[in-house]
This record gives C-alpha cells, sequence and structure tokens, in this order.
C-alpha cells in the first residue's frame, strides 16, 4: 500500500515529523521568544522587564506548560505586551553576553542561576537583574499573578510569599 | 577470650581510613583586574594535561579585550606556574582542551567558529592549524603519549555531528587527519560536546545525542579512529514518575565526561536529571573492555547532595585504575569542590576538596592522573583582591592499613 501511494507516504512522513517536534519542548508556538542577548538589547531599548523561560530538549513539564498554559490567547497577549520574552535551552552551548560583559554559555546560565529544573521561569529587570524565579509547571492563573507582582512593581515592597496570600 | 573475639570483630568493621589530601591551591593563571573573567571549560572537561614531569593548564579569559585562549606550564615538584601564554589568535576563542604530546602538549580550542590546533611546551609554540574546514566547537583530545587523537562538533546543515580526526606531530607542527563521523548516519538531531579516552585497544567515545527527543548520551570505540563500532546508549533512560504527565521525551542528561586507564578501564561521568526535583545529579559508568561495554549506571554522588544541582562533572582514571569523580555543587551556601571515588562498585562518601572549598565560589574542576597516582587538580576560584582565577592543587590518595 505504501509503496504504491507516495503522497500518503509523503503525508505520513510530514505528520510523523510534526508528532515529533510537537513533543519536543522548545519555546511556545506564537510567542516572540529570542535569545538572551537580544532580549537584553531589546529590555533596555524598551525599558521593558524580561520574562525567561529556561527550558530543556524534550523536557515533558515544559511541553506540557505550552500546550496547556501558554495556549491561552489572553496570557499569550499579556505577556507579549509587558515583556521582551527570552529562552533559553538549560542543556546548550550557545554562547550569551550577560550584562557584566562575561561571555558564557546557557547552560552555565542556568549553573549561575542553580536553576534546579526545567521548566524555571524568571523575571529579570531590564539591566538583567534577578527579580524572582518560579520552577515548575504552571497555570495561566500563576502566570498571571507572576505579572501583577512584577508588572505593577509590587515586587518592590511585597515578597512573592507576601503577595501570593494577600494579592489586595 | 570471647571478648578478645568481639573486640578484633568491632575493629574490622570499621571502615578502612582511606583518604586524599590535597596541597594548598596554587595560582595558575596569573593576576587578572575588574573585568577579566576567567572559564575552565572543555568538552570532556580536558583543561589540564601531565607529560612527565610538567602539568599544562588550559583556559579561557578576556584580559587581553576578548575572550582568548592561555596555557601555562608547571615543570617539576616544585614552583609556581609559568606566566600566561596565549593560544589563539582571532577575534574570539573558547574551550580549550589539552592533552600530552611527545616533548610538550596539544591543544585544541574553538576560534572564531572553527575548532584549531596548536603543539605547546614551555618556551614553545607550534603553528596554528584550523583542524577542518566546516564550522566547528566543543573540541576535546585523549592521547597516551604516542597517540593524540582529537574529537568535535561539526556543522553539517543545519545540524552539529561528532567527528574524530587523529592528530600527527611533525616536529611543532601539531595537524589533523581527516576527520571521521563517529556515527555512518547523518544526523537528524544534534550531536554535541564529545569526550574520548584511549584504550590498549584503540579509541572510546561518549557524546551528547538529540536523536530521540531528548538528550542521550552514546558511546562508540574504534580500533583506529576511522571505522567506529555500532553506537551504543550509554544513560539508563527513566520517564517521567508522574503517569499523568504524558508529555516531553525523557528526563536530561548532558556533557559526558570519558578517562581510562590507557589499557581497559574507561571510565565515565555526567549530568542526569532522572531525579529532577534536585536537579542534575552525578552518575557515571565504567567499563573494563575498552569502551565497548559499560557496566550499569551509578550514582557518584552521595545523599547529602541529593536536594542541590550538581554541575561541572570531570573523571579521571589512574594508571592502576582508580576512578575519581569531581565536580561542584553548593550544598554548603556556596559552590564547592566534592569529589568521589568508587571502591569496589560503590562511590566514596562526598569529600569536600580543602582547598577548593570555602566562602566564594569553587567551580569548573577539571583534573588528570599522572604516571605515580597523583591527581593533578584545577579550578576557578576567588582571586586575592577580587576577581577569579584559575587554581592548581596536586592530591594523593591514602589507604592506611588497618
Amino acid at each position: 500500500m505504501l509503496n504504491s501511494s507516495p503522497w500518503l507516504r509523503a503525508a505520513l512522513l510530514v505528520a510523523a515529523l510534526f508528532s515529533a517536534t510537537a513533543a519536543v519542548a522548545e519555546p511556545p508556538e506564537g510567542y516572540p521568544f529570542v535569545n538572551y542577548g537580544e532580549g537584553l538589547r531589546q529590555a533596555q531599548a524598551q525599558h521593558k522587564k524580561i520574562f525567561l523561560y529556561f527550558g530543556r530538549f524534550g523536557c515533558g513539564w515544559c511541553a506540557k506548560t505550552n500546550k496547556e498554559t501558554f495556549s491561552n490567547k489572553a496570557l499569550r497577549k499579556l505577556y507579549t505586551e509587558h515583556y521582551v520574552l527570552v529562552y533559553v535551552d538549560a542543556e546548550s552551548g550557545k554562547r550569551l553576553t550577560l550584562p557584566s560583559g562575561e561571555r558564557i554559555t546557557e547552560m552555565e546560565l542556568g549553573a549561575r542561576l542553580n536553576v534546579f529544573a526545567t521548566p524555571v521561569f524568571a523575571y529579570l529587570e531590564s539591566d538583567g537583574k534577578l527579580i524572582f524565579k518560579a520552577p515548575g509547571y504552571k497555570t495561566v492563573k500563576d502566570f498571571e499573578d507572576f505579572d501583577r507582582y512584577v508588572y505593577q512593581g509590587i515586587y518592590k515592597r511585597k515578597t512573592l510569599t507576601q503577595f501570593l496570600a494577600d494579592p489586595s | 577470650m570471647r571478648l578478645g573475639w568481639a573486640a578484633l570483630l568491632c575493629l574490622l568493621a570499621l571502615p578502612a581510613h582511606a583518604d586524599w589530601s590535597f596541597a594548598p591551591a596554587r595560582p595558575v593563571s596569573g593576576q587578572t583586574g575588574k573585568g577579566v573573567f576567567t572559564h575552565l571549560e572543555s568538552a570532556g572537561r580536558k583543561s589540564v594535561a601531565v607529560a612527565g614531569d610538567s602539568v599544562a593548564v588550559v583556559w579561557e579569559d578576556n584580559r587581553s579585550g576578548s575572550p582568548q585562549t592561555y596555557i601555562a606550564f608547571r615543570r617539576g615538584d616544585k614552583g609556581g606556574f609559568s606566566a600566561p601564554t596565549q593560544l589563539s589568535t582571532g577575534k574570539e576563542a573558547y574551550e580549550p582542551a589539552v592533552a600530552a604530546a611527545p616533548g610538550g602538549f596539544a591543544v585544541a580550542w574553538e576560534q572564531d567558529g572553527y575548532v584549531w590546533i596548536r603543539f605547546a611546551a614551555p618556551g614553545r609554540l607550534g603553528p596554528v592549524e584550523r583542524a577542518g574546514r566546516a564550522e566547528s566547537s566543543q573540541a576535546t583530545l585523549a592521547s597516551d603519549g604516542g597517540r593524540i587523537f582529537a574529537a568535535w562538533a561539526r556543522r553539517e546543515g543545519r545540524r552539529m555531528r561528532v567527528v574524530v580526526a587523529h592528530l600527527t606531530l611533525d616536529g611543532e607542527r601539531l595537524q589533523a587527519k581527516r576527520a571521521r563521523p563517529v556515527d555512518p548516519v547523518p544526523p537528524s538531531q544534534d550531536q554535541l560536546y564529545p569526550s574520548l579516552a584511549l584504550t590498549a585497544d584503540g579509541v572510546a567515545v561518549a557524546w551528547e545525542d538529540r536523536r530521540e527527543g531528548h538528550t542521550r548520551l552514546y558511546t562508540s570505540v574504534s580500533r583506529d579512529g576511522l571505522n567506529f563500532a555500532p553506537l551504543r546508549a550509554l544513560n539508563a533512560v527513566h520517564g517521567s514518575r508522574d503517569p499523568s504527565l504524558r508529555f516531553g521525551r525523557g528526563t536530561g542528561v548532558t556533557r559526558v565526561a570519558l578517562a581510562s586507564d590507557g589499557k581497559q578501564r574507561v571510565a565515565a561521568v555526567w549530568m542526569d536529571k532522572r531525579e529532577f526535583m534536585g536537579g542534575y545529579d552525578i552518575y557515571a559508568a565504567v567499563s573494563d573492555d575498552g569502551g565497548r561495554t559499560y557496566g550499569p549506571n551509578e550514582k557518584a554522588q552521595d545523599m547529602f547532595g541529593d536536594n542541590q544541582p550538581q554541575w561541572h562533572p570531570a573523571i579521571a582514571v589512574s594508571a592502576t585504575g582508580q576512578v575519581v569523580a569531581v565536580w561542584d555543587d553548593p550544598r554548603d551556601g556556596t559552590p564547592d569542590l566534592w569529589l568521589s571515588w568508587r571502591t569496589g562498585s560503590e562511590w566514596s562518601d562526598d569529600l569536600a576538596v580543602k582547598p577548593a572549598s570555602g566562602a566564594g565560589s569553587q567551580a569548573s574542576p577539571a583534573m588528570a592522573f599522572d604516571a605515580k597516582g597523583r591527581l593533578h587538580l584545577v579550578w576557578v576560584g576567588p582571586a586575592r583582591g577580587g576577581g577569579e582565577r584559575v587554581w592548581y592543587s596536586r592530591g594523593r590518595f591514602r589507604a592506611a592499613p588497618r
């Protein structure tokens, strides 16, 4: 059957390729994620804070977050407007330049921030200074809360724990 | 009489006192100023090598205004390291690896998108040679005094592919023979960060491979560096502990490093996220057939490091087959070096390396045994007066009689 139908074979190949890539943890579709250096440049030019997504190739919890959380259109609009979005592959040897001028790999950035597991979501000032980081799967509600905490500047007067206990 | 037997049994039940002692740390990379960043990184963590009574250490820093690679030597048992000598000649250079070569050392590094090689000895530098025409990175080396092999990741289209090349030395000119892919099948996903070890039978290689949708470690062996045996997976795959999680392909592993005793024993160490809640742990496996097959995956670290991620593992195997792993982790607040060694089929308790512990960050270790069984250890730590530099210490294993 397959031998007699090259179109079907091609379609199955495309489907197989799609399913193979769909399971791979990469930045969620539809979001303008950029690399760290470009993100830092954009954040300083646009006076925006940085939303940093530490993912890992094949990471299940990253894929789950992409599919179940980042697929939310309102969340996509919120984060695209409020942040420069940066994706870092926690096992990658790609190099980036820290605000200090130091050149390190994406994986080394994870070591410096002592990233335990993936995904890890970090919020940074436009100069790259860490505001806070949150590990593991997160829901739309989690990200909306984090956005209020960071975007409204509440982090300057409350810890995240204090804010989540009393978000008013 | 009964009391005497009980006392003897108690004595035998005590663990034999076996430990490592390390000399005070010596600076390697010279004094650097504010804004100078020092890195000990290479595929397989080959930043230190020993040839006869000489030790060579290679690293990258930006003292010249851009990242470049450097080497320093120590000769004999006394005295410090020579002033750093710059190896690289381009705009930017990274991740140098070093191995012993006849009359000196072979060095490989990444420079402006390609892998470059060079012979170096105290007071002498060979010409700089590009190891291949294709875009390449993540070079590593292994030698046994006569043979020298290099491996690196070479760009082929959208993917990186691990290749191995035999290096030859003509006077002070180090050259790479034609590099051969380890896997004859063109890569469907990236092959990255190779590591090499030479055995009595040939060359053993391990690398990161993404063909399965998550990073796996693969190994192969070759008698001549030209034709490689079929690939074997090195790390055991552990699925998610949460059966409801139907996403992703598998847990993470990364940065494998190999070392050998030069005969049949090859040891591998890597970072492994199978217990993903605590970040990467240090796992190892040992081969006693020249890298053709490896024993089961062994957790090299002890339980006291479980709630912290471990980073930058390196491994060394002595001429008598002793296997030692080192890494850094921040279990005591800041990154320190931790050492573990294999006793039978188990690993020792983790030992804090005394000269590489304490305030500040001591990280990114690399190490090599010499022929006398002494362990030469380097790492990046705080410089007196600020900044950071490469440090060195030599260790000796002492197994006291019962």
